[in-house]
């Protein structure tokens, strides 16, 4: 699979929620062959101190702008610096990498699918929810965030449904404390639903127990399910072997041979 | 000035020709396969593959890195698929890369590194043997053995019986004095020398208060550790006639000519192959243009050419 380490030029890098940022910038070679649920490394140029990229899923392609966009939180010093850069800023940015999205084989197959997401999750599946909404007769999206304020890509997964004139891609928001859609935890609003409907496809990405709970949830139900992982990384091509995931089949390595996998094959009791 | 466009970046490394002065930190470039879809990575004077042992090692639990400043930590335990697998799948498939291939060898014994070149001398790919003795993440193996001199003179001495391809000695700077260590290597017929690996190295997670690796300890690597490396190649060098390979925090030119005027004949590339891929072509050329500009024909001339 072709990769490339594009120095690009900043679009666009605005809070939109609490910590927050939306980044889009033009990176030609990388967009063209980007799929859903791959995603790229990000290099703030002259940083001497934080010599790891960030690893960020490819949340959005525009094949007209020859862009991608990606949603990141401020956790650390990377992140931090990443969020002062401006338009017009240029970063190395090494992608596409990973398997996405498209390796799961029934894609198209899926029916009445579920999408499962938690935080910044919700990124690593806005382009999944595209993909599903060609073939799907229906879709459930289950987003969770821990508050109001941190919510992210709520009007781009409404309008979905507009888009590909299916009133039955719903968005179903969810805050932990209440503030906002349901109450509670994206996992409970999931199992409510997995009472009222027979879902056949299940894809899930957020934080580690979420995922886990999740899955288990889809399984039970006898849904396929795959799902989107996250892991600390170094390279992002499959040489470092800091990001390996227990599976069994044996350690896989997120960063190469994931970062979605099918579910069924995670060592769930070795998980977290 | 900046007329001798026809500078010599070959090396003799050991007996190993290479175009250039220029290779990877073991266990940072796999076996150069992911490295092969950004760029033709038979341009390096060699490539050193990620470590092998006898039987696969799964290595150590997650988390097995951190950031550090300068740096990261890491202690990914050395898992490998062990050496049949290495000569079966992984070997033939960068035969045809026709480059210089130096694979890695680990054990937690003598025997098993002695096991581990007999298994690899099946395959006509590799070119040398880099032994790691100083790795800090295996409990039982590795770090103690490269501490001790009679264990260094004793094991290297068991590779050399069993290959008649060079034997590089990588050794730990967690010791108190590398040059004692480096002696050991060479009175045990060691070919040349790795300086340095990683540096004992620990973080901890003030929110949790618990250690940032599963492992709790790892080893250091990136530019933080590069003032270390440069003083072990210049005390080595100047002790012990084995040519270096000299490793620790490369990011760029200046700093392989750093390590070539402490001693080192070839510079590796490591943990800067994480930030900037491209970095091996970038050492390449920048050590070309370095020539240029100050008139000098032979690399090699630069070996151990610090004025102190």
């Amino acid at each position: 699979m072709k990769k490339f380490d594009e120095k690009v030029s900043i679009l666009l890098n605005d809070k939109v929620a609490k910590d927050i940022y939306k980044l889009e910038f033009v990176c030609p070679q990388i967009s063209e062959c980007a799929k859903a649920g791959q995603f790229v490394e990000v290099l703030v140029e002259a940083n001497p101190v934080c010599m790891l990229r960030v690893p960020l899923c490819i949340a959005d392609v525009d094949l007209d702008l020859h862009s991608i966009t990606l949603y990141y939180a401020v956790v650390g010093e990377s992140t931090k610096q990443l969020s002062q850069q401006n338009i017009g800023d240029g970063l190395k940015v090494l992608g596409p990498l990973g398997n996405g999205w498209q390796q799961v084989p029934q894609l198209e197959n899926a029916k009445n699918a579920m999408i499962v997401c938690g935080g910044m999750g919700a990124a690593a599946v806005y382009l999944l929810a595209h993909e599903l909404s060609k073939s799907a007769q229906s879709i459930d999206i289950v987003c969770g965030f821990a508050t109001k304020n941190k919510i992210i890509l709520k009007e781009e997964f409404e309008n979905l449904a507009l888009l590909y004139e299916n009133p039955n891609i719903k968005l179903h928001i969810c805050t932990d404390d209440g503030s906002f859609g349901f109450s509670g935890y994206n996992v409970v609003k999931m199992n409510e639903l997995l009472q009222q409907k027979t879902y056949d496809s299940c894809f899930v990405c957020g934080p580690p127990i979420m995922t886990k709970i999740a899955c288990k949830q889809a399984l039970d139900h006898g849904a396929k399910c795959f799902a989107s992982f996250e892991k600390l990384m170094a390279c992002g091509l499959g040489v470092c072997l800091g990001c390996v995931l227990q599976t069994k089949n044996g350690l896989k390595r997120v960063c190469a041979d994931g970062p979605v996998f099918d579910a069924e094959i995670i060592d769930w009791e070795n998980f977290c | 000035m900046g007329e001798n466009k026809n500078v010599d970046l070959s090396i003799n490394f050991a007996g190993i020709s290479m175009p250039n002065p220029v290779t990877v930190g073991s266990g940072t470039f796999g076996a150069g396969l992911e490295f092969n879809e950004l760029f033709d990575v038979s341009v390096l004077g060699a490539i050193t593959t990620k470590g092998v042992s006898l039987e696969a090692w799964a290595g150590n639990e997650s988390p097995r890195i951190a950031k550090a400043t300068g740096g990261m930590i890491n202690a990914i335990g050395l898992q490998n698929p062990g050496a049949s697998y290495m000569v079966e799948e992984v070997l033939p498939k960068i035969k045809d890369l026709n480059s210089n291939i130096i694979v890695n060898v680990l054990g937690k014994s003598q025997e098993e590194y002695v096991e581990t070149i007999k298994v690899l001398e099946t395959s006509d790919v590799p070119c040398a043997y880099e032994i790691n003795i100083s790795c800090p993440n295996v409990k039982s193996g590795g770090l103690s053995l490269g501490t001790d001199p009679k264990c260094v003179q004793s094991l290297v001495s068991a590779c050399k019986n069993v290959t008649n391809k060079p034997i590089i000695a990588k050794l730990t700077p967690n010791v108190t004095s590398i040059t004692e260590i480096a002696l050991a290597a060479k009175a045990g017929g060691a070919d040349a020398l790795t300086l340095i690996n990683t540096v004992a190295a620990m973080a901890i997670d003030i929110k949790t208060r618990r250690p940032k690796l599963a492992n709790v300890c790892g080893g250091l690597s990136g530019p933080a550790i590069k003032p270390i490396a440069v003083k072990a190649v210049y005390d080595v060098h100047k002790v012990c006639d084995l040519p270096i390979i000299g490793i620790g925090g490369i990011t760029c030119a200046q700093d392989a000519i750093e390590f070539i005027l402490a001693g080192a004949s070839v510079v590796s590339i490591g943990s800067a192959n994480f930030t900037n891929p491209f970095t091996t072509l970038e050492v390449i050329k920048g050590l070309e243009n370095y020539c240029i500009k100050n008139n000098i024909l032979k690399i090699s001339d630069l070996i151990g050419a610090v004025e102190v």
